[in-house]
């Protein structure tokens, strides 16, 4: 009984509490011996315990606000600078966790979420072509063969051009085998989803996105059924997807937003088992195992290796859940690094609250030890110091949580392409739950150092007002504070410094192509229903060029693709007078180009002749190639006059051997790829599915190029929609994207732990120069010199600045492996940016100490000495 | 200058009754909160669980004072001269309002 009581009285406060459990329990006795086995009267006593004494604690917490509220409106200069920084810490937390939470965290957007595989086919002989995509036949027979798979479908990105809606659009478009939407267990908004039949029917079927429906059809509910021309041909529309559903992209970006999804026929007569052109996407049967999947989808395999070695011999199967295989490798390990960053800004916050504080509870020790003299007792006053700093961390929350919402759209808007996933970011429940965790930590740390320092000193140097003991142990705790604050910062600079070089090494590296003045259009599709031989789209191409020649003082070309452009085909060769094992013939990249492509690309040519208009589709076959080309044939050779041949459908005479006529300098992909041997081909010998104008026009007003590139496009065939145009500058730094997002967040981050630990550093000598007025009047009257004074104070600040970046640098060296793998020709370790970091942060920490030491300087001994 | 003994009126029942069990002389806790149950005839009802806090704020207001019983595990409770001038004050009060509710021919007169 005493034990329930015991529970019960928890709900006391504590003073209460041991001042009246006595009583309590006794007068309990009595009654019982006055009146035996009232029951009834024991649940009453206890009902009364607990809701007295939780009304007891409300009214005490209550006062603690009031005077917590009336305390910090005596000090607003306090309030303000303590609110920002606990927003500045609490919001990049939260923006972080959020991302983190969306990217990470959250499962994928689909009902069949967590029972969703993708199965990647590869070939070690051919990574390059078609890496990890399986043909249709293929997908057709590990459907059909595998048991514990409930449903398998095939998906790729593909693009399609609506006609007869105002200007043609280009559409973002998923060709789709008819289980998908079965197989990510979405339903359809309107109408419905396909059939098997579907795929069979003479006219195209497709299902469009929610956002196509609205924008296109005004959210026509009759839309079902209707016929719209997509490349020109007739096709029906069955159905709409619900809003925003996503096509997973397992081996890109995360996801992307189709406008339609188009059914692609499973065993059609076109379909050829060497033909990979489908993403595999699967839904594992309730209750089979991962591991049991993987061994039916790998005996799967090894049937069709066997049954079809000239196609599958050399392939095998690789299952992964479709969430690892979204999220990616990179992406994680970034965002948890930046999540430290965020974390190590929250210390320094948190340090540099406790130390302002600090501060505050040394100026308040009168008023304290008033309090502690009348009675107060010290779990009260440590309740009032944690209630203060809890009401400025929950105001720092509110305005935190509110610059995370803007920095969430901000940051969103730039990196969702980055980050697979980032779009769906928010500030939701989890969020806000996280956030009031931080609210929590971040009172509690910064509150808690004040409390401490009060709870370790004696009460009779605290009643014994100013005791200079209670101010040393203060300087201690708030000097290790600044050195925590000193580490953290230098080890984000340098991560920022890291990153920021990497970017300008990335942005301006030598590919190969010269980076000024030229413009490049995107990838311009000759959909095949409208041009299905060479010729006619040799009239489109003619009638580009023609435009194009007449910007002026351009050089223009054509170009199935260019550096850093992404349209590259790659494929395997023959090379006469050179034998190579079979299964380990040469690739090369393959581009047919006009005669011009290298002058605009100012690419030189090395050796024999360029291109000419004289090599058209009936003159002898002819090819440049790379310098790099040279590996495969033995040293010394030389390349002009030799032959190859190549497997390719786009050659208009196929596998006929073309005669290398001439030798250019090698071009990289980007700053981070390797040579390839690339091999150039004349255009007109060719039959392509795209085209890519490339300009140099260096000396035009670059919006009137712009124009005239879409001009030209938009002339050559009005029924499709004109690509974008770009510079090398805007291709280069878009592929390095990832790099300067990190360095823009690690210079954010950077920056505002850079200025924390400023702060932190005035704060602590301005104070430490105020309570050494005394010393500094006894020094100066004994014959100390300003200047000598001035290097007393600075001595402290270097002792402190020596101590943090020692800290600092193990710190940076850490952060710098970590990021290691988003460096580009920087050394993790880099000497330069160690150096030229802890320098700034050096002098940045001197200047802070600097303005408070002359304070000192400037110290009137006969002023102070009075005083005391 | 002493305060007006007037000044926390309206007392809370449970307050007024526990300075009326205390204006017979010193108590310890469990006697008030019987005296007070029969006192107010069963309709004010009191455990220690709520008894102690108003107590302990009447204490800290100088109301009542407090002083070892023989029994250590009790003490008792006595009325300070000012809780007597308050207990006063919030009868001449109530005594008012029944004269009050007599002129309104709400209470028989007399009764």
């Amino acid at each position: 009984m005493r034990a329930l009581f015991h529970f019960v009285c928890l709900a006391y406060p504590r003073d209460f509490r041991t001042r009246y459990f006595r009583q309590i329990v006794g007068d309990y006795e009595q009654h019982q011996a006055d009146v035996p086995g009232g029951f009834a009267y024991l649940l009453r006593m206890l009902s009364d315990v607990l809701v007295s004494g939780l009304q007891l604690r409300f009214e005490m917490m209550g006062r603690d606000l009031s005077i917590a509220l009336r305390r910090l409106r005596q000090s607003p200069l306090l309030v303000f600078i303590v609110v920002i920084t606990f927003a500045l810490g609490i919001g990049a937390n939260v923006t972080v966790f959020s991302v983190l939470n969306a990217v990470l965290l959250q499962p994928l957007p689909y009902p069949n979420a967590p029972r969703l595989i993708t199965i990647r086919v590869i070939n070690p002989h051919w990574p390059e072509i078609y890496p990890d995509s399986m043909s249709l036949p293929d997908l057709w027979d590990m459907r059909t063969r595998t048991t514990t798979l409930q449903s398998l479908a095939g998906f790729n990105e593909g693009s399609r051009t609506l006609t007869g809606y105002g200007k043609p659009v280009a559409l973002h478009a998923t060709d789709i085998t008819w289980r998908f939407f079965d197989t990510l267990g979405v339903k359809p908004e309107l109408g419905r989803f396909a059939t098997q039949q579907d795929t069979e029917r003479a006219k195209p079927q497709v299902v469009i996105s929610d956002a196509l429906w609205r924008s296109r059809f005004n959210g026509d509910t009759n839309v079902v059924g209707k016929t719209i021309t997509l490349n020109g041909v007739a096709t029906q529309i069955i159905g709409v997807a619900p809003p925003g559903l996503q096509t997973p992209d397992p081996f890109g970006a995360g996801f992307y937003r189709a406008d339609i999804w188009t059914l692609v026929s499973e065993h059609a007569a076109s379909n050829f088992r060497g033909w990979r052109s489908m993403f595999a996407i699967g839904v594992i049967r309730p209750g089979v195992s991962f591991q049991a999947v993987r061994a039916d989808v790998n005996r799967v395999q090894e049937q069709l290796r066997v049954q079809y070695p000239g196609y599958d011999g050399h392939n095998s199967a690789i299952v992964t859940p479709l969430r690892d295989a979204i999220v990616g490798n990179s992406a994680p390990a970034l965002l948890w690094m930046i999540f430290c960053a965020v974390l190590g800004v929250f210390a320094i916050m948190c340090a540099n609250v406790a130390s302002l504080l600090l501060t505050q509870t040394n100026a308040r020790t009168h008023e304290l030890s008033m309090r502690v003299a009348l009675g107060a007792s010290r779990s009260r006053i440590m309740h009032q110091l944690l209630t203060e700093s809890g009401v400025l961390a929950v105001f720092g929350g509110i305005v935190g949580v509110a610059i995370a919402f803007i920095a969430l759209r901000e940051f969103t808007a730039v990196a969702s392409d980055e980050i697979p996933r980032l779009a769906a970011a928010r500030i939701d429940l989890p969020v806000m739950l996280y956030s009031t965790a931080i609210v929590i930590l971040a009172a509690l740390f910064a509150g808690s150092a004040p409390a401490w320092m009060l709870a370790s000193t004696p009460s009779l140097s605290l009643i014994r007002s100013a005791s200079r003991s209670g101010i040393a142990s203060n300087r201690r705790v708030q000097s290790a504070l600044v050195v925590l604050e000193i580490a953290v910062a230098l080890a984000l600079v340098t991560a920022s410094g890291l990153s920021l070089r990497s970017f300008y090494a990335l942005t301006h590296a030598d590919i190969g192509v010269r980076a000024q003045g030229v413009y490049l259009s995107g990838v311009f599709t000759f959909p095949r229903e409208r041009f299905p031989t060479a010729d006619s789209k040799a009239v489109i191409m003619d009638r580009l060029q023609r435009r194009l020649a007449g910007i002026p003082g351009a050089t223009s070309s054509l170009a199935l693709n260019y550096p850093l452009g992404d349209a590259s085909i790659t494929s395997n060769l023959d090379i006469a007078g050179v034998r190579h094992a079979p299964g380990n013939t040469p690739d090369a990249v393959f581009n047919p180009i006009t005669p011009a492509y290298f002058q605009a690309l100012g690419i030189p040519l090395l050796r024999g002749r360029g291109f000419t208009n004289d090599d058209s589709s009936s003159s002898a076959p002819v090819a440049i190639v790379g310098a790099s080309f040279a590996k495969f044939f033995p040293k010394g050779t030389s390349l002009v006059g030799r032959r190859l041949r190549m497997n390719l459908l786009n050659l208009r005479r196929p596998r006929t051997w073309m005669t290398i006529v001439g030798v250019v300098a090698d071009t990289r992909n980007g700053a981070t790829a390797n040579v390839q041997p690339e091999v150039y081909l004349p255009l007109p010998q060719t039959s392509n599915g795209w085209i890519n104008a490339v300009v140099y026009a260096p000396h035009a007003d670059p919006a009137a190029v712009r124009r005239e590139i879409s001009a030209a496009f938009e002339n050559a065939d009005p029924l499709s929609p004109a690509p974008a145009v770009h510079t090398y500058a805007e291709l280069m730094a878009d592929s390095a994207r990832s790099v300067r997002f990190s360095a823009a967040l690690f210079t954010a981050l950077g920056l505002i732990a850079l200025a924390l630990a400023i702060a932190g550093i005035f704060g602590v000598v301005s104070y430490a120069v105020s309570q050494r007025q005394a010393e500094f009047g006894i020094r100066m009257a004994i014959g100390s010199t300003p200047v000598a004074i001035m290097r007393n104070v600075l001595a402290g600040v270097v002792t402190l600045l020596c101590a943090g970046v020692a800290i600092g640098l193990v710190l940076a060296a850490l952060a710098g492996r970590a990021i290691g793998t988003q460096l580009y020709d920087v050394q993790s370790l880099d000497v330069a940016t160690l150096t030229a970091v802890t320098a700034i942060l050096a002098a940045t920490a001197l200047l802070a100490g600097a303005l408070p030491a002359l304070r000192a300087a400037r110290v009137d001994p006969a002023r102070t000495l009075r005083y005391e | 200058m002493a305060p007006d003994p007037r000044s926390p009126l309206p007392l809370s029942p449970r307050v007024f009754y526990v300075l009326l069990a205390l204006a017979d002389g010193e108590q310890h806790g469990y006697a008030i909160a019987r005296a007070i149950e029969t006192k107010s005839g069963g309709t004010v009802r009191i455990t220690s669980g709520t008894l102690y806090p108003i107590m302990r704020q009447m204490l800290d207001d100088g109301w009542i004072g407090e002083v070892d019983d023989e029994d250590p595990r009790r003490r008792s409770y006595s009325l300070t001269p000012r809780g007597r001038r308050i207990a006063q004050a919030e009868a001449a009060r109530l005594a008012e309002v029944v004269r009050l509710a007599r002129s309104c021919k709400l209470l028989p007169a007399g009764a």
